[in-house]
Formats: structure tokens, sequence, C-alpha cells
């Protein structure tokens, strides 16, 4: 089964996202969404970046980092980028099984929002329907490698 | 360098500030309503309204006042008069009163009350166009387009709403709040007329009074918050400061200067969101059935002290403000100003803990009240985020 929050899982996203329907739903969705996640079940930091371009996904990048990846956490806030969040896996992934409400992670000082908060609400029906496909992909979320995975790009250093 | 803001920082390179509504104030406004919509394009040809109100505003000959104005010229007529709003409005209301809409070929929505009735208005707006339920609509941005246009015009010196784009119902069947938000929420006119608030008893004064206050303070420290938005969010705490207490003695200066000072405030949170004084009275109020100016009023102080440590230069600037002058540090002037609310609330006769208007004080209670408040979205824009260990002792104090 599928890592979460793995590249095998940003694949799967990714190819789930190129459906017409799917685009149609997000087409308010431009520029740059960053995602850091922490501290990974593996001992990984981990981020994707995820490009748009109409609601059309035209960019992604992943990457990842021996937990603390001190170069990942300072990274400043770019004004590339429309949006950054930054949480801790449990926290994301209990956001992705619906455990969390993502406005309980919001209001949590352990979930980071970097953006312009009025612009990202008015987005909030394509991020609904955004986190809605990436919910729906199976996976499991107790993992020690992903070894198994391929296409895996090597870690970067901390 | 100024003595309000230090010259401070700008914290914020990207930011937007919007307000599509008109305001209008003047005494008379109300009684030349017909005129003010005709000179408007696109209100001119508006024919057949409803219009939307509570039995106070209707007992105090408000509503007469609004009829009259409104139907001074040929043009418009009110078909449907619904004056029963109730303090806490709730999805059920605004579904019926939505289908009399469609049923009645209404065009225009004409509020006229506190916040209960122009939320009210702002609900049947969505719903007597796209139908539905209104928990269709809940949360952020899910209005698919421009709604019936809603003339809000206030009866309180606090609520807002006649300028905000957010509007919150009882959910009848879950009894919890229901939110909705939306730019196509924005009431297309505020009419402000110190004529409709001139019989406003010296209660709701201070409660509403204290409620706009809030407002105004929560939009200055949201996490939000920019130069415009600051603006006015400082001169309303000074003129709501200033004017509150002469208000409540029915000076009509200082009840035309709350009214607009409550205006302003609302302008400014709808631009930088309130904090966690609303996720406290949001939660309180939906529970126990207390005013939001009141539940507002209680809170306000706890949460500037809880917040204090996370923007004291905020909190000090909002002093100043109020009058203080010393030259001291950041977090002691922040204190005096903390002291200043908590005296005006005693002036205002307005209890200081959440004990003396009927809540619970045992641990459940409290550990109820913070889960829900911890979960309101308010708390997104709190300048100290908080986790039930940091949060229960403000909600202990406030208890």
């Amino acid at each position: 089964m599928i890592k979460y929050y793995t590249k095998a899982w940003q694949d799967e996203c990714v190819r789930r996202m190129q459906a017409p329907e799917f685009e149609a739903k997000v087409k308010k969705l431009n520029g740059l969404f960053v995602f850091r996640v922490l501290d990974c079940p593996d001992g990984y930091d981990r981020t994707m970046q995820w490009t748009f371009s109409s609601g059309k996904l035209v960019d992604v990048k992943y990457a990842k980092g021996v937990a603390p990846w001190q170069q990942l956490r300072d990274e400043p806030f770019s004004t590339a980028m429309i949006m950054r969040a930054t949480c801790p896996y449990q926290m994301m992934a209990a956001l992705n099984k619906g455990e969390i409400s993502p406005l309980k992670a919001l209001t949590s000082p352990h979930y980071k929002l970097e953006g312009n908060k009025a612009l990202l609400m008015q987005l909030m029906p394509a991020f609904n329907a955004w986190n809605q496909l990436c919910s729906a992909v199976e996976v499991t979320y107790e993992y020690s490698s992903e070894e198994d995975e391929q296409n895996e790009p090597p870690a970067a250093s901390s | 360098m100024g003595f309000i803001c230090k010259n401070e920082k700008l914290e914020r390179f990207d930011f937007g500030f919007f307000l599509p509504t008109q305001v209008k104030f003047g005494k008379g406004k109300v009684a030349n309503l017909a005129t003010e919509l005709q000179i408007e394009n696109d209100l001119a040809e508006k024919s057949t309204a409803m219009l939307i109100t509570d039995r106070g505003v209707a007992a105090a000959g408000l509503v007469d006042k609004v009829l009259a104005g409104i139907t001074s010229t040929a043009t418009i007529k009110a078909a449907v008069v619904y004056d029963s709003v109730p303090s806490d409005s709730d999805t059920a209301l605004v579904e019926e009163l939505a289908s009399q809409v469609q049923a009645n070929g209404i065009d225009l929505i004409i509020a006229v009350g506190g916040g209960s009735v122009i939320d009210t208005a702002k609900f049947v707006s969505v719903l007597g166009i796209y139908g539905g339920k209104a928990k269709d609509y809940e949360g952020g941005f899910m209005v698919p387009g421009p709604c019936i246009p809603v003339i809000a015009i206030p009866t309180t010196v606090g609520t807002g709403s006649e300028v905000t784009f957010i509007a919150v119902a009882k959910d009848k069947e879950s009894g919890l709040k229901l939110p909705i938000a939306s730019p196509y929420l924005y009431p297309r006119m505020a009419v402000l007329d110190p004529e409709m608030v001139v019989s406003l008893p010296a209660k709701l004064v201070a409660q509403t009074g204290m409620d706009a206050l809030t407002h105004a303070i929560e939009a200055y420290v949201s996490t939000e918050s920019q130069p415009f938005s600051d603006a006015l969010a400082l001169k309303a705490t000074e003129m709501i400061y200033d004017n509150i207490l002469a208000a409540t003695q029915h000076d009509s200066d200082a009840l035309a200067k709350m009214q607009i000072a409550a205006t302003m405030a609302g302008i400014a949170f709808t631009n930088a969101p309130v904090g966690a004084t609303h996720a406290i009275s949001h939660t309180v109020g939906a529970l126990y059935n207390i005013h939001h100016g009141l539940a507002n009023a209680i809170a306000l102080p706890y949460v500037m002290e809880f917040n204090l440590e996370a923007c004291p230069s905020r909190y000090a600037s909002l002093a100043r403000a109020m009058g203080i002058e010393e030259r001291l540090s950041d977090i002691e002037i922040g204190l005096r100003g903390i002291e200043l609310v908590k005296e005006l609330r005693r002036k205002l006769c307005i209890p200081e803990r959440f004990r003396e208007v009927g809540v619970p004080t045992d641990a459940d209670t409290i550990d109820k009240i913070c889960k829900l408040a911890l979960e309101d979205v308010s708390m997104a824009f709190n300048p100290r985020k908080a986790e039930m260990a940091d949060f229960r002792p403000l909600i202990e104090k406030s208890i």
C-alpha cells in the first residue's frame, strides 16, 4: 500500500488531479503551494511543492531530508509562494484521516500557515476539493522506510 | 515620531482591503430612504421589498419610520414585513423567509435591527436566489454569485454586520452556530441614521458598544491586521472609549459617534478578522444563550491579558488611543490599557465573569468551552495560538 506523504503518494495524487472534472473544481488555483511535513515516521522531514495554472497542475516537486532537516525548516517564506503550510507528520496524517478538522489545525500552534489568508479563504472551495481528492488515496500511515518505492529521490543531508 | 503607533515596522507586505458597502450617515436618512435608493442606478428600479426586523425595533416605532421612508415615492412597496427575528436567529427561520422571498418576487431586502436581524437578511438574500438549505453555504466562499441586495439599517451601536461579509445563524438541528462568509454577503448599503439609535436602552448601548470595542481591539491585534484596518480600528477604539458612557446616558452626540465607530470597527474586522474573544463568545453564546456583546465584554480583558505577550506594542498603541500618556514599557502600557477596559466594564455595570450570567463553573463545562472555542474559526486570527493547556487558565479566569 502507498505510504502517506511519500513520493509514491504524491505521484498518485498527481495522476488523479489530472482529471478534467477535478481541474474544473480547482480552476481558481494559481501559483506555488508549498507543504513541509516534519518528523515523518521513517525519520525524515518532507516537502512537496505544487504549482498550478488555472487549476492545471504544471509542476510538482518532492524532497526529503533527515529530521531535523534544518535547511528546510529555516528556509524563509518567499513571495513566490501563494501559501506555505508546515506541521508535524502526525498532524498532517490526522487531517488526512479526518480525525481533526482543517479549522482545528489552523488554530493549533503546531500548524503554521504562511501567505495571504484573505486570498486563501477565497480559495477554500478549491482546497476542499483538493483535500478530498488526496484523502481518497488509500494509504498506510506507519512506515519505517520508503525502500520499496520506485523513483525515490535521494535524501538531502541535514 | 508619532505618539500612538511609534512608527512601528511594517510587518506584512501582502494584503488587501475591501469595502463594497456604500455607507450613508445622517439624521433623516431613513425618512428619505426612497430618494437615497433612487439615486443609485442599480437600486432605482427595485420595486418589491422585504423588510426584516425584530419585535423590539417594531415596538420602538422604527419600522414605521422605514416604511414611511421607502414608500415616500411610488417606486418601492414593502411586500412583506417580518418583525419577529429572535436574538439568535436560526436556519429554519431563514429558510422560511427565503421561500417568502421567492413567492413574492422580492428584489430588495431591508434589514432594520442589530446583528441577528442583519445576519438573517444576509442568509435570506442568498437562499432567496439560490435556494437550498442554509447549511449548503456553510463556511467560506460557498455562495455562488451575487445575491438580492441588502440595505442594512443598524439600530444598535455594535454589530458591524452592516459592513461585513459574514453571517451567523443557529443551526436548528445541532444547536451550534452556522457561519457563512462570502464577498457576495456584503450589504449593498449601510444607512446610519442617529434617529434609529436614539431610543436604544442603556443596557443595549453598553453591551453592543462593548461588542464594537471588541471588534476594534481584536481587529487591531489580528494576525491579518494591516495599515488600512489599523486606522479604522484605532479611531474606533478612541471614539468608543470616549463616548460609550455618555451614550448610555442618551447623549445624542455620543450615540451618533458610537454608531459611526461601530461601523468603522466593522470595516476593520471584516478586513482583519477577530480572535479569541469572539471564539469564546461564540461558544458561550451558543451554549448558554448569552448576548453576543455581553459575552464579548466579559471575555475581552482576559483575552487581552492572554495575548499581551504576543504583541505588546499593539496593545500599547490601543492603550494610548484610549488616553494613556505615560512613557512606560509596551507591556506596562498594555496592562494599563487592559485596566481601562476593566474599569469601563465596571462603570457600564457589565458582569466580570460568566458565572454571573448563569454559566456553570464545573470542570466539564470549562473543558467543553475550551474545546469548542479552540475549534472556532476566529482562533485562526488570534495573535497567540493556543492549545488546551494554555487556553484552560484563560477560560477558568473568565468563568
